[in-house]
């Protein structure tokens, strides 16, 4: 379910909560299982045909797991690693790849008509995470209802972020509500709720209205005129940052409801100076396990600077395909493989750039790829590039006054978690929270339901 | 002020803010739907027709309704009163099915407190369909029309509604006296007329265009007695449940010559299935019926100047569907 529906605020959550207080309360030997059966629920909501997948993915995973303790046999990690991206592959890639296999003579489209289970991208990789690093010893064994909750805590299970197993196992033993914070935690977790939902409802939502038709129509082959171009770009430049941040926010805001710190996503990223700087705000917890189990494991910076740019190329090209099976994805990826390799050369160069001449070239750079990220196709991404350049036509108007806010917001302004965490207990800002929070209620209550966007991820 | 504190005033706060929003929206009644027990002034400023028709269909000044979508809109309520006597209210939706025809209908007959002397129903091929679901192709706010408080209160949670309020405040208080035409027309063919003929090349080029050119012929129905049509059911009990006096009359509206069906097309045969199939449902459940059928190749289906495009035709035929309307309720017993 959507944390922005009323079937998750004012049904799911409050009952999660409650049942998960008092299993705390009375039976904290419960809490776990408790847990793990609401997130099952809650991902179930969505389809629960995908249950059974996820269920035997922890399952399958969680014994190998065993079977790897017991006997040593290291050639069970890599198996499972493959089998979990197998699993990924048929259902996320097969089509993908099968359009490939027919460009060769002879050899028939093939297409499995299924959907693809929600974020599957994102619990294969922390499959992988976690058994990466039992393989070298870093992680112990767990039982099988921790490690189940490591795989389906509802609140990062569809979408992130991702979490290392060292971030929140430890969490999972304590008892929240027993600690001297377990109220501040409560209610920051509430404002940084509130403060996603804003994100997402009053910035994200409306900019889609702002892009969506503009993309459509470039789809279709129409020229896409001047001004056109710029407000698709400018503002799906923010409604992606404004969903999936906004996302994040509620995510870590519901994790801390119930005494979970989930880790960072997003760092102010179009403040980036360079776009390695962007890479280091934007999606942090995806950058971290690509950084960490491909490219480094490709030799990283090791191997010299021929290794260094290669790995970076195929690291940040694998990352856009991650995002969408499609050959668009794979140029944006590409594109930024490319452009961090530049950055490489430009610092080992001993060349100067200054932080302005960094921010305008970076934010130029991720705008102008954005296109590409968000266009169903190459056609369509050059009918905006074309407009960009005035080649669709003359016509500057633009509708700037949402996309300005956004962008001042997401610019000049604080992250929700840093802003929340500034914050005192004082009751106007509880108000005044209320208030906001009961706007974002009457914006979700219209018929237009807007899922994010990362969620085909 | 403790963080647990700060915690119950956020939620217990929001809590009775959206509880008092609720209950002042609820009683300002922003749409007029004549659910608030303080204020009771009737009309509503132009809003779209699936909104503005909640104040309409109670209006008491109106005893019969005209229901469907952009295809009846252009009939004129007040040349059918000059024709018949009646009251007529539009309440036609455009984009909207027979779920959310059945919806107003059903508004209309339960705000009325005198006989409902006529209710005439566009049936068109949205009627048709086999889904007993009969699913909406556009959001329609089902929940302003709903028989249950919870389920409108639970409505008001959105947006759009608090964006209503203040104008209704406005004019609740006497600061502004805008209204909508009360009996819901609106002449599109006056306001396409109005835009030139800029759309004129299009418009021509669709109506030209011979869906049915290829078309395979069939000696007999292929689908004999195995079509479904639902919406047949559902009309079939509305006739039902209409006290005998009332007159129910279905219009099948007209399609321009080249989007008809020809006889023979499987299109054509389940046209006929389904006219066969509404026209019988309401027949032997209500004496007072008559079926107003215009999809039917005739001379005027056939004058491509009286047509917008495939499924829009203009005042010309408006004209000629109310003349036989009126002459169709003339004839009922």
């Amino acid at each position: 379910m959507l944390f922005n529906s009323f079937a998750f605020l004012v049904a799911f959550l409050p009952v999660a909560l409650l049942a998960h207080w008092a299993v705390e309360r009375f039976r904290p030997a419960w809490r776990l299982p408790a847990l793990l059966g609401l997130s099952l629920i809650f991902y179930g909501y969505w389809d629960w045909r995908f249950v059974p997948l996820l269920v035997g993915s922890i399952v399958v995973n969680w014994l190998v797991a065993n079977a790897f303790m017991r006997s040593g046999r290291s050639v069970l990690i890599p198996l499972a690693i493959a089998a979990n991206l197998l699993v990924l592959t048929v259902f996320k890639y097969f089509n993908f790849f099968m359009d490939f296999a027919a460009l060769v003579p002879g050899l028939p489209t093939r297409h499995l008509e299924i959907a693809l289970p929600l974020g599957i991208s994102f619990f294969t990789f922390h499959h992988i995470m976690y058994l990466t690093d039992l393989k070298t010893g870093k992680a112990p064994r767990y039982d099988l209802v921790s490690y189940g909750l490591y795989i389906a805590f509802f609140p990062q299970v569809l979408a992130g972020p991702l979490v290392r197993w060292s971030e929140i196992m430890h969490q999972f033993k304590e008892r929240p509500y027993q600690r001297p914070d377990a109220t501040e935690r409560v209610a920051r977790g509430l404002m940084l709720l509130v403060c996603g939902l804003a994100k997402k409802t009053l910035l994200g939502d409306p900019l889609s209205e702002y892009v969506n038709p503009i993309f459509e129509a470039a789809a279709a082959g129409k020229a896409v005129a001047l001004g056109e171009a710029w407000q698709a770009m400018l503002g799906f430049t923010f409604q992606i940052y404004f969903d999936f941040s906004g996302y994040t926010d509620m995510a870590l805001g519901v994790a801390l409801l119930f005494g979970i710190v989930l880790p960072q996503n997003f760092d102010a990223p179009y403040r980036s100076v360079s776009l390695r700087d962007f890479w280091r705000r934007w999606h942090m917890t995806l950058s971290r396990f690509l950084r960490d189990y491909l490219y480094i494991a490709m030799g990283g910076n090791r191997k010299g600077l021929a290794v260094q740019l290669a790995a970076l190329f195929a690291t940040m090209t694998l990352g856009g395909l991650w995002h969408g099976a499609g050959l668009t994805f794979v140029a944006w990826g590409a594109a930024h493989g490319i452009a961090l390799g530049a950055g490489v050369l430009w610092r080992r160069a001993g060349l100067p750039m200054p932080r302005p001449a960094g921010w305008v070239l970076t934010m130029l750079f991720v705008m102008l790829t954005w296109v590409l990220f968000r266009a169903t196709s190459f056609e369509a991404a050059l009918r905006i590039y074309e407009g960009l350049a005035g080649l669709g036509g003359a016509d500057p108007s633009i509708k700037w006054r949402t996309i300005l806010v956004a962008a001042l917001v997401a610019v000049l302004g604080p992250t929700a978690w840093t802003f929340v965490h500034r914050l005192p207990p004082r009751r106007a800002i509880a108000i005044v929270f209320a208030i906001l929070l009961v706007v974002v209620l009457f914006k979700i209550g219209d018929d237009a339901n807007y899922e994010f966007i990362y969620f085909q991820f | 002020m403790l963080w647990s504190r700060f915690a119950i005033t956020l939620v217990a706060g929001a809590a009775v803010a959206l509880a008092l929003m609720l209950a002042v929206i609820y009683l300002i009644d922003p749409y007029d739907t004549g659910r608030s027990p303080v204020f009771s002034q009737a009309g509503m400023r132009a809003l779209a027709p699936a909104m503005g028709n909640a104040s309409r269909g109670r209006n008491p000044a109106f005893n019969a309704m005209i229901v469907g979508n952009s295809r009846i809109q252009l009939i004129s309520p007040e040349r059918l009163k000059k024709a018949t006597g009646l009251d007529f209210v539009q309440m036609s939706v455009p984009g909207s099915g027979p779920s959310e025809q059945f919806a107003l209908i059903e508004w209309f007959l339960r705000h009325r407190k005198e006989l409902a002397k006529a209710l005439l129903v566009s049936v068109d091929e949205l009627w048709c369909t086999s889904d007993p679901a009969l699913p909406s192709e556009r959001p329609f706010p089902f929940w302003l029309y709903a028989a249950g408080a919870g389920e409108y209160a639970r409505g008001l949670l959105r947006w759009e509604v608090l964006e209503e309020v203040p104008p209704r405040l406005a004019y609740l208080l006497g600061l502004s006296a805008e209204r909508s035409r009360p009996d819901g027309y609106w002449d599109y063919d006056a306001e396409y007329t109005q835009r030139g003929n800029r759309m004129a090349a299009t418009r021509h080029q669709e109506l030209e265009a011979k869906p049915y050119a290829n078309a395979p012929h069939y000696d007999r129905d292929p689908h004999t007695g195995t079509q479904a049509f639902p919406a047949a059911d559902r009309i079939g009990a509305v006739a039902a449940s209409l006290p005998d006096d009332t007159a129910l009359i279905l219009v099948v509206p007209p399609l321009y010559i080249n989007a008809l069906p020809p006889g023979g097309t499987e299109q054509a045969f389940r046209l006929q299935a389904c006219k066969a199939a509404l026209t019988g449902a309401v027949q032997k459940r209500h004496a007072r019926t008559a079926v107003v059928d215009w999809r039917v190749d005739r001379p005027e289906i056939r004058n491509p100047a009286w047509f917008f495009d495939t499924i829009h035709y203009r005042q010309a035929i408006a004209q000629a569907i109310e003349a036989e309307i009126a002459q169709a309720l003339w004839k009922l017993p």
